[in-house]
């Protein structure tokens, strides 16, 4: 499948290779890229389509709604190390056998 | 609660609403993060951004035949989001022309909210005949290619042809009629009547390269189809 890639793409997608392996809300994505609301989450609900970007809700906790939780699948980390790497995009390269392992 | 944060747990409630179920989470999940903005200004821009989640033209342009059903499912998930805002807004303006017609001053204000309700209903009536159809999850390749296949040639005709021209001529004489009312009864609001008027063609000239690059959007998109038939 074809993802539109846009520097905002590969700002989310290096943003979460930062830690691959954990979940993220979106709150705290779009404080550490600087994306507004309006411009993280058309890209979140893009990556998800295509199987990039893995969701989850949180267990709620007695007097909060429970959030919304993000991570990157195996084939998200794959195609974030590809993006990242032929766009010179910036982000911190953890090689990508590193991310999988 | 401060009033901006009000607005902006009312604003996310609203999109919630109004999204249609795939994305309906997605304003779920932006609703769920407010309590975790401590800034109330933060807090109303974060629910603004909400409603850009409203008009995503999510797309999926299959690169394989089993690329099909998520594909069919984007496109089926955005045109029910269409239908929904869209019958929101032409009730809404049929309400709003209905209304105006009880305390029209002259009766060619009146045949104008008249035609105007008109053709709202009328396009309520595209918005509900267009809604994409139903097909079930576990159905095979084949009908869901066939489906998607019917759904993009719904969506081309939607916005060229006689659809889509239907659609324009059916609004054009209500709101001249609307505006020429409001200058015979008011003469001192000429200029600004003739400012509405010439913003409505602007608008109207402005949908026409809008609906046709859709349009040619969704032929390229079917042909692309073809092709992965043709490959498949």
């Amino acid at each position: 499948m074809k993802i539109r890639k846009s520097p905002q793409t590969l700002i989310v997608l290096s943003g979460f290779l930062e830690d691959p392996r954990g979940w993220k809300y979106g709150y705290d994505i779009s404080r550490n890229t600087g994306l507004k609301s309006g411009t993280l989450y058309p890209i979140l609900m893009r990556l998800a389509d295509h199987g990039l970007l893995q969701t989850s809700w949180e267990m709620a906790e007695t007097g909060k709604p429970p959030r919304h939780l993000y991570k990157l699948t195996e084939d998200g980390l794959r195609y974030a190390q590809e993006q990242i790497i032929s766009q010179g995009a910036p982000g911190r390269d953890l090689g990508y056998n590193e991310v999988i392992a | 609660m401060t009033i901006l944060r009000r607005l902006a747990v009312n604003t996310l409630r609203t999109v919630v609403w109004l999204s249609s179920p795939a994305t309906q989470s997605w304003a779920k999940a932006m609703l769920a993060e407010l309590d975790s903005i401590s800034s109330e200004w933060k807090a109303f821009f974060w629910a603004i951004g909400s409603v850009r989640v409203l008009f995503v033209r999510q797309t999926i342009r299959p690169a394989s035949l089993s690329d099909i059903p998520a594909a069919a499912k984007v496109l089926a998930d955005r045109m029910n989001q269409r239908t929904r805002l869209g019958c929101v807004m032409v009730v809404g303006m049929a309400l709003f022309f209905g209304r105006f017609f009880l305390h029209a001053p002259n009766a060619l204000q009146q045949t104008g909210c008249a035609l105007l309700v008109v053709a709202m209903l009328y396009m309520l009536f595209q918005l509900v005949t267009g809604r994409p159809k139903h097909i079930a999850p576990n159905a095979d390749l084949a009908a869901q290619t066939n489906l998607y296949r019917s759904e993009l040639k719904r969506e081309r005709d939607f916005h060229r042809g006689r659809s889509f021209w239907s659609r324009l001529a059916v609004v054009m004489p209500g709101f001249i009629l609307l505006c020429i009312g409001g200058m015979v009864a008011d003469p001192s609001a000429i200029r600004s009547q003739t400012i509405q008027l010439a913003l409505f063609f602007f608008f109207a000239l402005l949908a026409i390269p809008n609906n046709l690059r859709f349009a040619k959007r969704y032929a390229h998109q079917l042909q692309e189809l073809e092709h992965l038939e043709l490959k498949g």
